[in-house]
């Protein structure tokens, strides 16, 4: 006689669900292991990512020289390139939006995730 | 279950009397049933080692913001899985009701301005804003609830096709008057300073306003839920619907109800969602149902229906957040992101389905 | 050991957290006899089957199968070794045939690899025709009445060459008619030397068809004994653990004028028609009828949940619509439906939750907001008055015995304030002890002026309760009676008579 298989059978019994769930039958055990899975997935990629930790930032020229990427670590202060410079234009600065109305804030803005700068150019009056 | 003090003491007393194997049980049993709150703390912990300045005021602060910002689509969303549905236009609404706040507060001299006649923005026109995008959300809520409820069709089949469709009218809506899908940017001073004026500093972290609507909010769907008939029948609806019906509990208006109210909720999150994003593109709010739906069902407003709590909510938002921020924190890139997301989501049903089972 | 025993459960013991299930319950089936398990609900009938079968492991205990000792693991593995068992629940592939239901798992193979479809049809037939049954092997179960489905779910167990057959609660959804059947092929089965395992709650039944029965009570074994030297009195003696001298409170109630009037209802999706009755104040109406006779679809007419083509209900003279459950709840009705589990109770909400929700209007405060005192008074109020055993308002009402549930959603519908109220089968699945206080509560209710019409399938309880008795035949009325002085026969005459 096996002691243990009373909470065994219990536990590798599958069961009915209700709700959204329904139609789906489905034993503590399974899920024990769906859950385990998920967080040893979940940990196995977080460490596989950190590999190579920080999040990218790319410059758009916008029709300028090109400027190289950079890699940051979260919540630094972006260190700004040397400035890309265009044929009859001259800089205005790195913007967030394609259409360079919001400018980079040095002083406020910090790295939160992968960044693209967009170069603004004004026409030089000649 | 009120006082946690005499919860714990009641889980020792048992924990006393329990034999070895019991024990094991109760060990395992726990783990496994809050295995994402360990997740959560294990990330916090190496975190904290890691990046010194994730145990600050700046910190927890963002923590605040990010979840006033998430918090009220979870809570329109957590009534339709409280009623065994679930609602994937959430996201794509958000987006239009953005896109529409940020049209209708675009500042008087941008030079991209899409509708010039429309009128100066002031405190009136950013209320009739705000109403406006309520009431455009509450009716994609209305037609959800409309088709889940007459036509008892599965709200995955419904809230996909209305999460289609108002992608179409976004698309629409930004080729509108020669705008050909540029990003709506250029939003007003006044619409920022109502939506993200500052409330109070928390460190170096500025609270802004919609904190404060957050827990309005909030406090008004815990009185929808818990006092009043719409809430209780939502719950006898969600665990029960043949038994409701007979109860006299009037399915249909309850079904459209919650839905529309969920609308109303994601609609109120796209005027937000305009002032966070700063620049509106087609692509705002792309998945945030995902979001949501995994914050409630962590937070126990379970996939089996007619259970779930608001503070549980508030709670699996929280949680959600700080694993993102932790993990942001640490420098793992929005991509990856994704790919965890859709495993807490797994995971997190699992254990929904293993409460259910367990109980029982 | 004794030759002719087949299976011996010996000290069979089964513990869950907090609650012992079993204790040294001890079974032995002989062959050729029908062997009767009784008891209350919750007294381990059901836990002793599972032990059986390997649904739970048992703590302690042997199990004996013709001397050999066993442990299933699994009710395959019980099919296999010849025990078997037809279910309460059936448990089948609806979507297919008969005989794919029969040979599920082990089809006959042509070459080991096509399924030999001829031998499974021929190997039913022959099956079916041993045991008399009439159903084409090719039907797809879904289309058939649960009556046939249970049918082909004894000849599943008797083509396993099964030695002990268990049947739990077979009768609960068939007709009389049925039951003859079913009880034919019992009887047969025991002729060819099959050791059967008998569970109902029944008296009727047991008394006839059973050689010995067994008798439990709170997971312990109380006392086996053969039939024929138990009167019905003893089991319930045995069963309750007291002595029940009467099965129903005496009437005491008076019926007044004439209330209630039901005319010329017709269905619009069943079969009912012409459906006309009436029932006075402070009356017990019952009706009765085969299953399928329309009793249900009656009850569910007149409260709104089923449509009507035809047919109006007036209360005092006045026309009640009864559109839906709402304004039928508005005008004075109340409904206690027949499935407990999927049309009653909302599982996983609480007692007071389960209590108030169709009397929320009672609670609100400035048309705005529930007050949550007068919930938890109200639902205090009906805990006290029906005796309902529950340790606090925020249980669970899955946690309850169903006896319990039963008296919540009563409680339910008291608050409704209703004066008509319609119960269908108010007592199934509830213990016998638990059905006397339901029984006295529906006469409290007449006493008090209330119109209350009750379905069931139990023929002693309409006598027992009802006043008169309306007898309900394929859709129609058959006929009326008077419970005083009417017989089961005339009854079931009644019954039978557009079938």
């Amino acid at each position: 006689m096996n002691p243990s298989s009373p909470e065994q059978n219990e536990r590798t019994q599958p069961r009915e669900l209700k709700g959204l769930y329904k139609g789906v039958k489905v034993s503590v055990k399974t899920l024990d292991i769906v859950i385990v899975l998920c967080v040893l997935a979940i940990v196995l990629f977080v460490a596989v990512d950190l590999q190579s930790p920080g999040f990218t930032v790319s410059f758009d020229p916008n029709g300028g020289t090109d400027v190289p990427a950079q890699t940051q670590m979260y919540g630094e202060a972006l260190a700004l390139p040397s400035p890309p410079t265009r044929e009859g234009y001259s800089f205005t600065g790195w913007y967030k939006d394609h259409a360079c109305f919001e400018l980079w804030n040095m002083e406020e803005d910090t790295i939160q995730s992968d960044l693209t700068l967009y170069a603004g150019w004004e026409k030089n009056l000649s | 279950m009120a006082n946690p003090i005499a919860n714990l003491q009641r889980i020792s007393a048992e924990y006393s009397q329990m034999d070895k194997k019991d024990k094991r049980r109760f060990w395992t049993d726990g783990i496994l049933n809050n295995a994402l709150y360990i997740l959560m703390l294990a990330f916090c912990i190496y975190t904290a080692i890691k990046q010194p300045n994730f145990v600050s005021w700046g910190s927890l602060g963002n923590l605040v913001v990010q979840v006033a910002a998430y918090l009220p689509m979870a809570l329109g969303i957590a009534g339709c899985i409280v009623l065994t549905g679930t609602d994937l236009s959430a996201g794509r609404v958000c987006g239009l009701t953005a896109a529409v706040t940020g049209v209708f507060l675009q500042k008087s001299d941008f030079a991209n301005k899409m509708f010039t006649s429309l009128p100066e923005v002031n405190g009136w026109w950013i209320a009739v804003t705000l109403l406006t995008v309520i009431a455009i959300g509450a009716l994609i809520g209305l037609v959800n609830g409309f088709f889940v409820a007459k036509f008892s069709l599965h709200p995955f089949i419904v809230t996909l096709s209305t999460q289609l469709i108002t992608y179409g009218i976004i698309l629409w809506f930004f080729a509108l008057n020669g705008n050909n899908g540029q990003p709506i940017s250029g939003l007003s001073a006044e619409y920022k300073d109502f939506v993200g004026g500052e409330l109070f500093r928390l460190g170096p972290a500025r609270i802004p306003m919609y904190v404060l609507y957050a827990v309005i909010l909030t406090a008004l769907m815990w009185f929808i839920w818990n006092k009043t008939s719409f809430g209780k029948n939502m719950f006898a609806v969600g665990s029960n619907a043949e038994a409701a019906r007979v109860s006299g509990v009037n399915v249909f208006w309850t079904t459209v109800l919650v839905h529309t109210l969920a609308g109303a909720m994601y609609g109120y999150s796209g005027f937000v969602e305009g002032y966070r994003a700063g620049s509106i593109a087609a692509s705002t709010g792309l998945n945030y149902e995902c979001d949501a739906i995994a914050a409630c069902v962590i937070g126990g407003v379970s996939f089996v229906g007619g259970t779930g709590k608001i503070s549980g909510i508030v709670l699996g938002v929280v949680i959600l957040r700080i694993i993102f921020i932790a993990l942001t924190m640490l420098g793992v890139d929005s991509s990856s992101l994704y790919i965890i997301k859709g495993a807490i989501i797994l995971c997190a049903c699992s254990l929904d389905m293993r409460k259910y089972l367990v109980k029982k | 050991m004794d030759q002719n025993v087949l299976l011996k459960m010996v000290d069979i013991t089964k513990t869950f957290p907090g609650v012992k299930a079993l204790d040294h319950v001890s079974l032995t089936v002989e062959k050729g006899t029908v062997h009767a398990l009784m008891g209350e609900n919750g007294a381990g009938k059901s836990t002793l089957m599972k032990c059986l079968f390997g649904i739970y492991g048992k703590d302690d205990g042997h199990i004996y199968l013709n001397g050999e000792e066993i442990d299933f693991k699994s009710s395959k593995e019980a099919l296999d070794n010849g025990v078997a068992m037809v279910h309460q629940e059936l448990n089948q592939a609806l979507k297919r045939s008969v005989m794919d239901n029969i040979w599920l798992g082990r089809y006959p193979k042509i070459a080991g690899i096509a399924v030999d479809e001829r031998k499974m049809y021929k190997d039913t037939m022959a099956v079916f025709k041993e045991l008399e049954i009439d159903v084409d092997p090719h039907r797809i179960m879904s289309t058939m009445p649960v009556s046939q489905r249970q049918m082909v779910e004894i000849a599943k167990a008797v083509s396993y060459n099964s030695k002990v057959i268990v049947f739990d609660e077979p009768t609960s959804s068939l007709t009389e008619e049925e039951v003859e059947h079913l009880f034919k092929i019992i009887n047969m089965l025991r002729d060819r030397g099959v050791g059967i395992i008998y569970i109902s709650h029944k008296m009727a039944e047991i008394k006839r068809i059973s050689d010995y029965i067994t008798v439990m009570r709170d997971g312990q074994w109380v006392a086996t004994e053969r039939a024929e030297d138990l009167e019905m009195a003893d089991i319930i003696r045995l069963m309750v653990g007291r002595e029940l001298t009467n099965q129903f409170p005496p009437k005491t109630n008076t019926p007044g004028e004439t209330y209630l009037e039901v005319k010329n209802i017709t269905g619009m999706y069943n079969h009912l028609r012409d459906v006309s009755f009436s029932a006075r104040r402070g009356e017990v109406l019952g009706l009765a009828g085969l299953d399928s006779s329309g009793r249900t679809e009656t009850l569910e007419s007149i409260f709104g949940v089923r449509t009507r083509k035809e047919g109006e209900v007036y209360l005092d003279g006045k026309r009640c619509f009864n559109r839906d459950p709402g304004e039928s709840i508005k005008n004075g009705f109340a409904l206690l439906t027949e499935e407990r589990r999927a049309t009653g109770i909302f599982s996983i909400l609480n007692i007071r939750e389960n209590t108030v929700i169709s009397s929320l209007k009672r609670h609100l405060r400035f048309g705005l907001w529930l007050s949550d005192k007068s919930q938890r008074e109200d639902t205090q109020r009906y805990i006290d008055a029906l005796r309902t055993k529950t340790p606090t308002q925020e249980t669970k009402i899955r946690a309850l015995s169903g006896g319990n549930q039963q008296k919540v959603i009563i409680g339910r519908w008291l608050l409704t304030e209703p004066d008509v109220l319609l119960l269908d089968e108010p007592t199934r699945g509830i213990d016998v002890g638990a059905k006397y206080e339901i029984y006295q509560l529906i006469l409290d209710l007449a006493n008090k002026g209330k119109t209350v019409i009750m379905v069931s399938s139990e023929m002693p309880e309409l006598l027992g309760v009802c006043d008169r008795i309306v007898v309900m035949s394929g859709g129609r009325v058959a006929g009326e009676v008077d419970a005083r002085n009417t017989t089961q026969e005339e009854i079931m005459t009644l019954a039978a008579k557009y079938v």
